[in-house]
């Protein structure tokens, strides 16, 4: 026995609901065991309880016994590595190092943990340059490199692409065969939890019998045999709104993007799948104008609305911005007001006005905020801060922001990532309302079922070059 | 237990070497010995040598990119240095002064231009410095320096903590400006960079914020204070060679700072250099 949870409770400090009630859990040494619940069913809470995080933040009712060390994977993309570090190498080597191993274990015990992930040959790099999903595997490199008795890995496999998921789970199935235990946990059933010795159902802080359906307990399932036949809507038959010709993109010596050519029509999603760090992200910021001075990117990008023809490409980043809205990855990285409804409100420049009109201006700005925020389901949280939401609201919100710009065509970059059910519903409600519009749609993912029963067309990213 | 099971090193893995560089201890004793001579020598010699030693090492340098390194400084030194000039420079409220030029109240002085002078060059000596020092290294370098000079750990820890700020806080900035111009902001524009300063200053602290507290929840969660830090972070160089240049230079800053104390170090000053006087 590796840990066993007995009836146990917790409730925060200054709140009047237990976040978790009655638990009682075993994670015995050699198997994984994965807990699914809806955002907010407290899967997070458990994994951070478990890991020792919550001792002075609430009361704790039952009893949790631990034999051995407990290493936790947090659910934040963008919280994943430590910040000590610039370089993978140290970054995977940091927990050994860290317990005392000598400088040697330690190395060898990173390398033979980066090996095992397939990601050896980011060694050298620096943790600034790396994919969403590479700082996932780094992350995961990092915890698993000491050896613990129990990984405790929350949404582990957001990130990741399906390839990569089902190492992690060959590695994870290694780990325990080894006596090892892992408690996966999240909202999404994926090729991870699949690979699970028992499944527990987490619904509003109480576990569930594992025989509930999908439906009912609001988790999504994004395995791509999970997907239902003939859901897939008919490509539009219209001119294309966004043609991109012969994209390239270079970083130094490095080619990023090759020969990319797509055609996107009024009403269309098209999704752009790929290994992770295969170059998703890279193609919109290019399409937007957002990469970095020291990258080379050529090729044309036009947009044609209303007989008109814009040369994309000519003009820059924030002139693109009323033909291109992008969400990037890291929502928390991209808002930085108060509360959501100023995010919305100060989001993009007033459009020219004279001084006296300023009043009649700003007024028709909140109209179209409060119209935004219906339309993504976040009049309910205006008020709130960002960062106080879960990471698809943030996200939602960030998605929000775009929709103030007006512009036909959406960039969403990882759109799906840690949503459960209602998430998803919430953000094929978005884009349907976008393609209804006649704007279209974007949108890089590792969800597989997803891109196959809502995208018109799927380009898939493999050596820079895009294969439809 | 120790699930994982690493395989034997392999011959490519001991390709694996520490750069060719000094013990981030002993960049730390050179770093305040040099910052200790530049306040404790009045002579704008000194000052003037380091910057000139630093420019050196910074395009000497392969872990360090020139460009930066000069951004860095002249944001910072540039303000300054128009500041002294028009408030020692042009306005030295002294009386018995050799005036080299005068238009209304403002003069320009050889006392007054030898105190900005003097006092700008230490500020750009230790900016520079601390910019080298700063900009080549992250926190667990920092962290290994401090711990290899017997701080103690938490103190280590709250240091090197500080330094990894900098970066932070440039990558942030960085994407809330890539987020304002896809939003039709033209933040290329410091005018424009201006206004959006409150909206971003207040969302960077409180992102800054909660990075700090992530950051540290990983590390404990990596075994940060979980026994005493006796394994470096990173592989070092160092030796005794090394050991031995940490106690001499201390030693022979002490030595410099005396002789000029008592008069035995003849070195210019800033009004001698200027005025000639």
């Amino acid at each position: 026995m590796t840990a066993r949870i007995t009836d146990a409770g917790f409730t925060f400090l200054g709140e009047a609901d237990p976040a978790l009630t009655g638990i009682s859990l075993e994670l015995s040494g050699g198997a994984m065991t994965a807990v699914l619940g809806p955002i907010g069913s407290g899967t997070s809470t458990l994994c951070r309880l478990l890991a020792g995080e919550l001792a002075a933040r609430g009361t704790l009712s039952g009893t949790i016994d631990c034999a051995g060390t407990v290493a936790l994977l947090g659910d934040d993309p963008e919280a994943q590595l430590s910040g000590m570090t610039s370089h993978v190498s140290d970054e995977t080597q940091l927990a050994c190092r860290l317990r005392g191993y000598a400088p040697a274990d330690a190395r060898a015990r990173a390398l033979h943990m980066q090996r095992q992930l397939g990601i050896d040959e980011l060694w050298d790099r620096r943790v600034d340059t790396l994919s969403g999903g590479q700082r996932q595997l780094v992350a995961l490199a990092r915890i698993l490199a000491p050896g613990p008795d129990l990984v405790v890995l929350d949404q582990p496999a957001q990130s990741l692409d399906p390839t990569m998921r089902a190492r992690l789970s060959t590695v994870l199935k290694e780990f325990c065969a080894h006596g090892g235990s892992a408690l996966i946990t999240g909202h999404q059933i994926d090729e991870l939890t699949r690979d699970c010795r028992a499944v527990h159902h987490l619904d509003s802080g109480q576990l569930r019998p594992a025989t509930a359906s999908k439906q009912s307990i609001g988790v999504w399932d994004t395995r791509p045999d999970a997907a239902e036949p003939g859901r897939k809507a008919p490509t539009p038959r219209r001119d294309p709104l966004l043609t991109v010709r012969d994209l390239r993109v270079e970083r130094g010596r490095t080619r990023i993007l090759d020969s990319v050519d797509l055609d996107l029509r009024p009403g269309e999603l098209v999704t752009v799948t790929g290994a992770n760090g295969a170059g998703k992200s890279t193609l919109l910021k290019a399409l937007v104008g957002l990469l970095e001075r020291t990258a080379t990117v050529t090729g044309t990008i036009t947009l044609s609305r209303l007989g008109e023809v814009t040369h994309v490409d000519a003009l820059p980043a924030h002139e693109r911005s009323t033909h291109l809205g992008w969400v990037g990855q890291d929502p928390g990285l991209q808002l930085c007001a108060a509360t959501v409804a100023d995010e919305l409100l100060h989001s993009a420049p007033l459009p020219a006005h004279r001084r006296r009109d300023r009043t009649e201006v700003r007024r028709r700005r909140r109209s179209v905020v409060d119209s935004v925020l219906t339309d993504v389901e976040l009049s309910s949280v205006a008020e709130e801060h960002p960062f106080d939401l879960d990471v698809p609201r943030r996200k939602d919100v960030v998605i929000a922001s775009a929709l103030m710009t007006g512009a036909p065509v959406l960039l969403l970059d990882e759109p799906t990532i840690g949503r459960d059910l209602a998430g998803m519903n919430r953000l094929n409600a978005i884009i349907g309302r976008v393609l209804g519009r006649g704007g279209a749609v974007v949108a890089t993912t590792h969800d597989q079922r997803w891109a196959g029963e809502s995208a018109h067309r799927n380009l898939r990213l493999a050596n820079g070059r895009a294969q439809a | 237990m120790s699930p994982v099971r690493p395989e034997p090193a392999t011959p490519e893995d001991d390709i694996i070497r520490p750069a060719r560089r000094l013990h981030p201890a002993t960049e730390l004793v050179i770093l305040l010995c040099g910052l200790l001579l530049v306040f404790g020598v009045p002579s704008p010699i000194v000052p003037t040598l380091i910057i000139v030693g630093t420019i050196g090492t910074v395009l000497s340098s392969s872990k360090m990119s020139l460009r930066s390194w000069s951004l860095t400084v002249g944001l910072l030194c540039l303000p300054t240095l128009l500041v002294l000039v028009v408030v020692q420079g042009l306005f030295y409220p002294g009386t018995e002064v050799h005036v080299l030029w005068q238009a209304g109240p403002a003069h320009l002085s050889v006392e007054g231009l030898s105190i900005a002078v003097q006092i700008w060059l230490r500020v750009a000596a230790l900016i520079g410095l601390c910019a080298l020092f700063g900009l080549g290294s992250d926190s667990a370098r920092l962290f290994d320096g401090l711990r290899r000079l017997r701080l103690p750990a938490g103190l280590a820890y709250v240091c090197a903590s500080a330094i990894g700020l900098i970066p932070l806080i440039g990558a942030r900035t960085r994407h809330i400006i890539d987020a304002r111009k896809a939003r039709g902001w033209a933040a290329d524009s410091w005018t424009v960079r201006i206004r959006l300063l409150p909206g971003i200053v207040v969302g960077l602290v409180t992102a800054v914020l909660l990075t700090v507290e992530q950051r540290h929840e990983v590390l404990e969660q990596s075994g940060l204070d979980t026994r005493p830090t006796t394994v470096a972070l990173q592989d070092h160089r160092d030796g005794p060679g090394q050991s031995l240049l940490r106690i001499l230079t201390p030693l022979a800053t002490l030595g410099l700072i005396i002789a000029s104390v008592a008069g035995l170090l003849p070195l210019p000053g800033a009004s001698q250099l200027i005025g000639g006087a």
